[in-house]
């Protein structure tokens, strides 16, 4: 049977192979409906390519690195990025490829055409995957059709689609991905009809917006609303948006257009073309049976059907969870509005809150007041963190838009390459960590060779007691122990001996950063680099943005430890035990409660006492690169970063940013949460450190003063019995 | 599935491992159907006194089994397990109310009669460890106490 079809060529034995979207486009296309013309590729064609490059087996090793439960979205979003890459880099079979070209160039020439999903099942009554494959509109030429081919079927691997395919039961290795390259019709008019409403038995739905109707599918431009009389096509309501904008075509590609002021302060329908689109609605209904949901546009006066699917019958629940998911993308403009709230209204206010608190002594209070000023910290640190879920992590999707953009536009063999573009933008730790560096270069320098006997020591003492409150001040946080009190005073003293004898590694070159920031920039037509920049500005701020807003929230978490901490001291004997594990609920109780006796908490056992179960070899991400040997130091909590030594090994459950000042002296980084995004992947790739992320179990499986071998290039942590295993441990 | 489920499981479906023994430095592997015990501390397995393997065992009681279910298929390098087992191997009498030898025949009844024959050795492995590679590279140890 022929893999690439005509809509005309789409029997009924095709159908099965060629998805639920170009099956529709095929019946509308025989029932004299107007559709643009298309060419379809099978589910055949799909199966082909990755049998004949040998891509599928590579997908399924990618795919099954890690158990799927133990792996976090940012995980299944890395995994979706080296997926699309895979795809990106793996070129068409000549085989294929000869098929393929006279049959794209044949049809469509050079005009433009819209390359779109069109999975099994993709669209039934069952499931809605709409939204969560990818289509690409205004594509010209036949070698970047055949790219957004690969990308159309990469989406099958999409972390949005990989999720919903998990969540509804679906088996993602049997999934199979058919593709229509259809004519661009560039329509003046567009919008979506739904033959019955969602809301309404009785009526039928016509969304419209002026230009193209991808803004409209998007959710990102609110459309103009008519309620139609299923029978007799009477507008029963008439729901204007709020303001209407527009998605047109570029010279590649879409982009939001401003409208003239007349067009904006005009419904995009005549009463004329709403009668057209109920008529066309009806019609599809009438010919596929169940209600339809329809994209439609208007080309001057020709309406076209650009495709139909039934209306989900999937509860509500099945359509929240796949809007859960499309939540995951974000698009630049609700970007940028994030962004001006977090930069212009958030971070400024969690500030405003941290600096209150502290202006408290809470030393003053009585244990009453204490209790209260504790449960307002407590209740305050959840608000932000709601917050920080609600509006910092998805600000974070910032870096992730840009990524997918620079892998498409610029193919690097490595999927990561872009964050070399996003490093050092002042991060807040970053600053930290230099001001950290100075100061332990002081005290080496002066303070320590001036206590041997050079003179000056009282002067240099002075000067760096000045330093380090002006440091306290700016980075104060008791959380990590950076606090003035003698205790953490010598602390850190300690470190900075540490950092003293060590010079860190330095990150990236500015160099190679501009190196690759002209290679993006000039992937784009120039009317496109403007958007371009923005973007990358954009990208910037949330990778910035990612580790400095853990600092903010760190400080108000600082002082809800701070209360807690006062709290503990004046409950003093009364918790011989449960000292260290004491919440804020428990304290806040035994504060009001002088004859309350706190309960002991029990550490669980792993195992029976007979049976150990040690690592060898631990699988995670490659998330930095390089090779490192060690010993691992286990960061629990915060004492455990002041016994660290230079050119130890960090393992962690979570490199926390407030903690990322040993990063300098470390030797490298191990740690359970997984992702290319996250804090402690971030500052060691800054750094140039190997490191490893999502390793499962990792600070219960390693111990404190274990050799160890971190491979970042593969991803694989080895755990030596003795030292001289080190050597070998890369071929294990 | 944890891992001690994930082994017990493997141990109790896989019908056939490959012993390794070895005699003055010479490595020597064969392939035996096998049993284990509920706990996994000792594995059981027939061998004709004959053969090399029991020379071998004869003269160093260190061995190794391994143990995986690869399907020599791509999928193998992320479903795979495979297991090698550590510890010393001693003969052990044949009696057929013991658990060990319930297990070997409940688990392998068409051997029954070779079990039962006069040349035939019931050997049981002590197991010390188990290395456990899944997923194509990450390798676990159990020391068993």
């Amino acid at each position: 049977m022929k893999t690439i079809l005509r809509l005309s060529e789409i029997d009924e034995t095709a159908k099965s192979l060629v998805g639920g979207k170009a099956a529709a486009l095929a019946e509308m296309a025989a029932g004299d409906l107007r559709v643009p013309r298309a060419l379809c590729l099978a589910t055949d064609f799909f199966d082909r390519f990755l049998d004949m490059t040998g891509l599928r087996d590579e997908i399924f090793m990618e795919y099954h690195r890690k158990r799927f439960e133990d792996m976090r979205w940012e995980e299944i979003w890395d995994l979706s990025l080296r997926i699309k890459n895979m795809f990106l880099h793996t070129p068409l079979p000549s085989e294929l490829s000869h098929q393929l070209r006279p049959r794209i160039d044949r049809t469509f020439r050079n005009r433009p055409v819209v390359v779109r999903s069109s999975a099994i099942g993709e669209d039934s009554a069952q499931f809605s995957f709409a939204g969560i494959h990818e289509s690409y509109v205004n594509v010209r030429g036949t070698d970047t059709i055949l790219k957004h081919i690969k990308l159309v079927w990469a989406s099958l691997f999409s972390d949005a689609a990989i999720l919903y395919r998990n969540e509804t039961g679906l088996d993602i290795n049997a999934s199979k991905m058919a593709v229509i390259v259809q004519e661009f019709i560039n329509g003046q008019k567009s919008g979506v009809a739904f033959s019955r409403s969602p809301t309404s038995e009785a009526h039928m739905m016509i969304e419209a917006v002026h230009g193209l109707n991808q803004g409209l599918v998007d959710g990102i431009v609110e459309p103009d609303r008519w309620l139609i009389g299923r029978r007799d096509g009477r507008i029963w309501s008439y729901t204007p948006p709020v303001t209407r904008k527009s998605i047109q075509a570029d010279s590649e590609g879409i982009t939001p257009s401003e409208l003239s002021q007349e067009l904006a302060e005009r419904a995009p329908l005549t009463d004329r073309e709403i009668q057209g689109i109920y008529r066309l609605s009806r019609s599809v209904e009438r010919l596929f049976g169940p209600p339809q949901d329809t994209e439609w546009t208007y080309a001057k006066r020709t309406l076209y059907c650009l495709q139909s699917r039934p209306v989900t019958t999937a509860a509500v629940d099945g359509d929240s969870q796949r809007q859960w998911y499309l939540s995951l993308k974000r698009n630049m403009e609700n970007l940028m509005e994030l962004r001006d709230e977090i930069e212009g209204h958030l971070i400024p206010e969690m500030q405003n809150i941290a600096r209150e608190m502290e202006a408290l002594d809470l030393s003053d209070l009585t244990c009453q007041e204490l209790a209260d000023e504790l449960a307002k910290r407590q209740a305050t640190f959840d608000h932000w963190r709601d917050i920080y879920w609600e509006k910092f992590i998805p600000f974070a999707h910032g870096v992730r838009l840009f990524g997918e953009t620079y892998n498409r536009q610029v193919m690097p063999e490595d999927p990561y390459e872009f964050t070399q573009l996003l490093v050092a933008t002042n991060m807040q730790s970053l600053e930290r960590n230099k001001m950290l560096a100075g100061l332990a270069t002081f005290y080496t320098t002066r303070v320590m060779t001036a206590a041997k006997g050079s003179g000056g020591e009282t002067e240099a003492t002075a000067e760096f007691d000045r330093m380090l409150d002006d440091f306290l001040k700016t980075f104060r946080n008791p959380l990590w122990g950076l606090d003035s009190g003698p205790k953490h005073r010598d602390s850190i003293i300690k470190l900075l001996k540490q950092m003293g004898d060590r010079q860190p590694t330095r990150p990236a070159t500015a160099h190679s950063r501009k190196r690759l920031e002209r290679r993006f920039l000039a992937s784009f037509p120039e009317a496109e680099a403007p958007h371009a920049r923005k973007l990358l500005d954009l990208a910037r701020v949330s990778y910035k943005l990612r580790d400095d807003d853990n600092i903010y929230l760190g400080k108000i978490e600082g002082q809800m430890t701070a209360a807690l901490d006062e709290s503990k001291r004046r409950l003093g004997n009364r918790l011989p035990v449960a000292y260290q594990t004491l919440n804020a609920e428990e304290a806040i109780l035994l504060l009001k409660n002088p004859r309350l006796k706190p309960s002991g908490t029990a550490k669980r056992q792993f195992r029976g006492k007979d049976v150990t179960v040690t690592p060898r070899q631990l699988l995670g991400q490659p998330a930095g690169s390089g090779l490192a040997a060690g010993t691992a130091r286990i960061i629990e909590k915060p004492e455990d970063v002041f016994a660290f030594t230079a050119g130890e090994i960090i393992v962690c459950d979570a490199i926390d940013p407030n903690m990322t000042f040993i990063i300098p002296i470390a030797a490298a980084v191990v740690e359970r949460r997984g992702g290319m995004l996250i804090h402690g992947a971030i500052i060691a790739r800054e750094y140039g450190l190997p490191c490893v992320t999502g390793v499962p179990d990792a600070v219960d499986l390693i111990k404190n003063g274990q050799h160890i071998v971190v491979d970042g290039y593969l991803g694989i942590v080895t755990v030596s019995r003795d030292e001289s295993e080190e050597a070998t441990a890369d071929t294990a | 599935m944890n891992l001690e489920s994930r082994l017990k499981r493997l141990f109790r479906f896989q019908k056939l491992g490959v012993l390794a023994t070895q005699q003055e430095r010479t490595p020597y592997t064969s392939l035996v159907a096998f049993a284990s015990s509920d706990d996994m501390r000792h594995i059981v397995f027939a061998t004709p006194k004959a053969t090399r393997k029991f020379a071998n065992i004869r003269s160093n009681a260190n061995v190794a089994m391994f143990v995986d279910n690869r399907s020599n298929r791509a999928v193998d390098f992320r479903t795979a397990i495979g297991v090698t087992a550590l510890g010393s191997v001693r003969q052990i009498p044949k009696r057929k109310n013991s658990s060990l030898m319930k297990h070997y025949c409940t688990k392998h009844p068409q051997l029954a009669s070779f079990l039962a024959s006069p040349s035939c050795a019931f050997m049981c492995i002590d197991v010390r460890s188990f290395l456990i590679v899944e997923r194509f590279q990450n390798v676990t140890e159990i020391h068993l106490g």
